[in-house]
C-alpha cells in the first residue's frame, strides 16, 4: 500500500521542468528557481523558494502559480519574458518585504551620511558674497569621496575646517573645529540591521542607535527618546520623548520611519 | 547538358546549397563554462531570415577517439527549455542545472539540434504525387567546461 501511494504522490507530484531567473529590480537580487511551465503556459514557481526571496512569510502550498503572485500583489508589476526565461519583479511602491529591507538599508545609510558623497577625487572652492557686503569662501580637497579636508571662511562668523574619512558606505568618521565653534567628533555606522550615530563636543556627548530585526524595528537616543515600530498590515509605532509618551497606527503605502518618535503637536 | 543529367545536377546544386546554408542558420557558443551551482546560460539564435528552425538541445558525456568526438550517456542535467522552435531572426536563452556531481575539468558536450520545421509539413504536391525531399538537420556538438 505504501509503495502504491508513493508511487501516486510521485505521479501527481509536479516536476520541474524549467528554470526561471526572477530579478527585483532597483535591488540588483536575482534567483533561479526551478520552475514548471504547465502545458496552458501558466507558469508555477516553487513557493517556498520564492518567499525567502522576496521576504514572504512561509507559504502553504507547494507551488506558486503567476496569476495569484499577480493577484496577491497588484501595486507589484510582473513580467515573465519566456524567451529570456526571466521574470521581472518591479516593485516601485516597497510593498515585498525584500524591497522594503533594501529601502530601510539605503535610508540607515543615507542617514548622518558624510556630506561629500563624490567618487571621484580632487579640489573644489566656491566663492559667495551679498549686497550687504559679507563673503564667504569654502575649498578643500577630497580624494574619491574617502578622505576630505573642508576649509570655510565668512567675514561673519571666521574660519571653519573639517576632517572627514569614509573607509567604507557602513562608516563615516569626522571631526571638525573652527574660530566659533567648539571641536566635535562624530560617527556613524550603518552595518546590516543596526545603526549607530554619535557626536562629542568637550560639553556635551549625544548617540543615537536603531536596530532593526524583521518587523520590528527600536530606535533609542541618549536625548531621552525612544521609539519601537512594528510593521504589518497596520502599523503600529509607540515612543517617547521627555516625559511624553505617544502610540501611532498607520495603515497605507507610507510606512512610518523608524528614526521618528510619535509626537501630537502641543 | 544532357537531358537525363539535368535532375541529377539540379540534385546536387541544391545539396551544396543546403550544406552551405545549415551551418549558417544555426548559432550557439562554442565554449561555455559550468557556473556556481552547477548553472551555465547561453543564447540559441536563429540567424536565418526565411527559416524556422525547431530546436532540441541535450548535454551529455563525451570523449575524443581519434580525432572524433563521440557521445557517451546524457548529464544527469535539467535543461530549459529542451525543446523550442524559433522564428527567423528570433533567439531563445537556454539555462542549464547539472544535478550530479561532475569531476573538475571534465568536458561536456551540448548537443544542439537545428531542424527546419518545414520538415512537420507534408512536401508541396506530395497530395497527388510522388515527392523526394531532402531535410537537412544541423546538430552542432560544443563544449561544457567544468573548471
Amino acid at each position: 500500500v505504501t509503495a502504491v501511494l508513493l508511487a501516486l504522490l510521485l505521479v501527481q507530484e509536479p516536476r520541474p521542468n524549467t528554470l526561471v531567473e526572477v530579478a527585483l529590480i532597483g535591488t540588483g537580487q536575482r534567483t533561479t528557481l526551478e520552475a514548471i511551465l504547465a502545458a496552458d503556459s501558466v507558469l508555477l514557481l516553487p513557493a517556498r523558494e520564492l518567499h525567502l526571496f522576496l521576504g514572504l512569510p512561509e507559504p502553504t502550498t507547494a507551488w506558486v502559480p503567476l496569476p495569484e503572485l499577480v493577484r496577491a500583489f497588484p501595486s507589484v508589476t510582473w513580467t515573465w519574458l519566456p524567451r529570456q526565461l526571466r521574470l521581472v519583479v518591479d516593485d516601485r511602491r516597497n510593498v515585498l518585504p525584500a524591497s522594503q529591507a533594501l529601502h530601510d538599508r539605503l535610508t540607515r545609510q543615507a542617514r548622518d551620511a558624510p556630506p561629500i558623497t563624490v567618487t571621484r577625487g580632487g579640489p573644489f572652492l566656491a566663492l559667495a558674497a551679498d549686497d550687504q557686503g559679507r563673503q564667504l569662501v569654502e575649498g578643500g580637497y577630497s580624494y574619491r569621496g574617502r578622505v576630505a579636508a573642508h576649509l570655510r571662511h565668512t567675514s561673519t562668523r571666521g574660519s571653519a575646517w573639517a576632517l572627514s574619512w569614509v573607509p567604507s558606505t557602513a562608516l563615516f568618521l569626522s571631526y571638525a573645529d573652527g574660530d566659533q565653534q567648539p571641536p566635535q567628533v562624530a560617527g556613524r555606522l550603518a552595518r546590516g540591521p543596526a545603526w549607530v550615530s554619535a557626536a562629542w563636543t568637550p560639553d556635551r556627548w549625544s548617540a543615537d542607535g536603531l536596530v532593526v530585526l524583521g518587523p520590528v524595528a527600536l530606535f533609542a537616543s541618549t536625548r531621552n527618546s525612544f521609539a519601537l515600530t512594528l510593521r504589518g498590515p497596520v502599523d503600529l509605532q509607540i515612543g517617547r520623548t521627555g516625559d511624553v509618551t505617544t502610540g501611532r497606527l498607520s495603515i497605507g503605502p507610507v510606512h512610518p520611519s523608524p528614526f521618528s518618535v510619535p509626537v501630537v503637536p502641543r | 547538358v544532357a537531358a537525363d543529367l539535368r535532375p541529377g545536377i539540379k540534385l546536387l546544386t541544391m545539396l551544396s546549397l543546403a550544406l552551405l546554408a545549415a551551418p549558417a542558420t544555426a548559432q550557439v557558443a562554442s565554449v561555455l563554462t559550468l557556473g556556481a551551482a552547477g548553472e551555465v546560460t547561453t543564447l540559441v539564435r536563429n540567424p536565418s531570415v526565411v527559416e524556422a528552425v525547431r530546436v532540441t538541445i541535450a548535454l551529455h558525456h563525451g570523449s575524443v577517439v581519434d580525432k572524433q568526438v563521440v557521445l557517451e550517456r546524457e548529464v544527469g542535467a535539467l535543461v530549459a527549455p529542451a525543446t523550442f522552435t524559433l522564428a527567423p531572426g528570433e533567439s531563445q536563452t537556454v539555462r542549464i542545472r547539472v544535478r550530479e556531481a561532475v569531476p573538475a575539468g571534465t568536458v561536456l558536450r551540448l548537443v544542439t539540434t537545428f531542424t527546419p520545421t518545414a520538415a512537420d509539413a507534408p512536401a508541396p504536391g506530395s497530395e497527388t504525387a510522388p515527392v523526394a525531399r531532402v531535410i537537412m538537420a544541423t546538430r552542432l556538438i560544443t563544449k561544457v567546461m567544468v573548471p
